[in-house]
């Protein structure tokens, strides 16, 4: 359940940049956030751990948009890309295509957020 | 309106993460993000570390559970520092994040401190995501566990420095498979290094102590 570690942290940056950017919790409808597969954060969870907590930190109004990125992979020997399909369940470091262990992860780890909107009023 | 951000969700905890890092390696601190599913035998890895290089190194210890301090008291009867945290205390987080760690820092003497271990809470998962400020992460698999869990956990065998096989005093009696341990591991992580050792016989443990103390002349030259 790192997913409740995660949704406090969504809110603490949100909140932060509330009043970097002079704005109030509450004026906050979305927050658009993107989840690497790799990270192994469940959406699910997520969005139900950052409903609960959401009212605490008076983002009553917020709702959580998961964005979720594929694990895609670049061989550096034979130059190939290679995106893991959604069903792919076994990771594999190694490239499809040569066997090659030379290879550079180029998405798959994303844990950030994107962007936050506010009500039409702004 | 939406406004980008583009904020890493985990900025806070890697912010702090650099603090104790930092403080670490001020204070000459080599540190160990030990990590692994319960019961895979990271408290007995750490005692036979201690019995074997308290003569020459200091050693302290965190020790990460979400509830109780059985894993510190056994520590603790070797003399040495350890600080148990209980997450219970904070949600029961099911991983030690750096925060936590920053606050247990902080009741060690580390300027005494030649390697500090930091025994995450036991889970495959959770642990992977948060950066402690460690030199190494090191993941502890025990061969009950079987031969497939780097296939079905992968992230948290991807990102370790290196993976210690323990309770190989047990192969005989398991379905475990060490080649094909080996094997999936490669597929995930082709560069890490796997120890086999048994903390209950002592068996590979030398190759365990060897790669702990030219990891922390490394790091002493500021190589690591």
């Amino acid at each position: 359940m790192h997913e409740l570690s995660i949704a406090e942290n969504i809110i603490k940056v949100v909140t932060e940049q509330c009043k970097t950017l002079q704005i109030q919790p509450y004026e906050i409808v979305k927050v658009k956030i993107k989840i690497g597969k790799l990270t192994c954060v469940s959406s699910e969870s997520l969005i139900f751990a950052f409903d609960i907590i959401k009212n605490e930190a008076c983002l009553p109004n917020a709702s959580l948009e998961i964005d979720s990125v594929p694990i895609s992979i670049h061989c550096k020997i034979c130059q190939k890309e290679y995106t893991l399909k959604e069903n792919e369940s076994v990771l594999c470091f190694l490239c499809p295509t040569c066997g090659s262990e030379n290879i550079e992860l180029l998405s798959g780890k994303e844990l950030y957020i994107e962007s936050i909107e506010t009500n039409e009023r702004n | 309106m939406e406004i980008k951000l583009l904020t890493k969700v985990l900025e806070v905890n890697e912010n702090i993460a650099k603090e104790n890092r930092l403080l670490f390696k001020t204070k000459g601190v080599f540190t160990i993000n030990l990590m692994g599913a319960p019961g895979s035998g990271k408290t007995s890895l750490i005692e036979k570390t201690v019995i074997l290089l308290k003569d020459r190194i200091s050693i302290g210890v965190i020790v990460g559970d979400i509830s109780g301090s059985i894993d510190a008291k056994r520590i603790a009867s070797y003399k040495i520092p350890v600080v148990q945290i209980n997450t219970e205390n904070i949600g029961g987080q099911c991983h030690l994040d750096a925060n936590m760690v920053k606050q247990a820092s902080s009741s060690l003497p580390l300027e005494k401190i030649n390697v500090l271990f930091i025994e995450n809470v036991g889970n495959l998962i959770c642990p992977a995501e948060f950066e402690l400020g460690e030199n190494k992460k090191v993941v502890l698999a025990s061969v009950p566990e079987g031969d497939d869990k780097p296939l079905k956990y992968p992230v948290l065998f991807q990102i370790a420095d290196l993976i210690v096989l323990n309770k190989m005093d047990l192969i005989d009696k398991c379905e475990f498979q060490v080649m094909r341990f080996q094997k999936n591991i490669r597929k995930i992580n082709p560069k890490v290094q796997v120890f086999k050792v048994s903390t209950k016989t002592g068996e590979g443990i030398s190759q365990w102590i060897n790669w702990l103390i030219e990891n922390l002349e490394k790091s002493k030259k500021g190589v690591s």
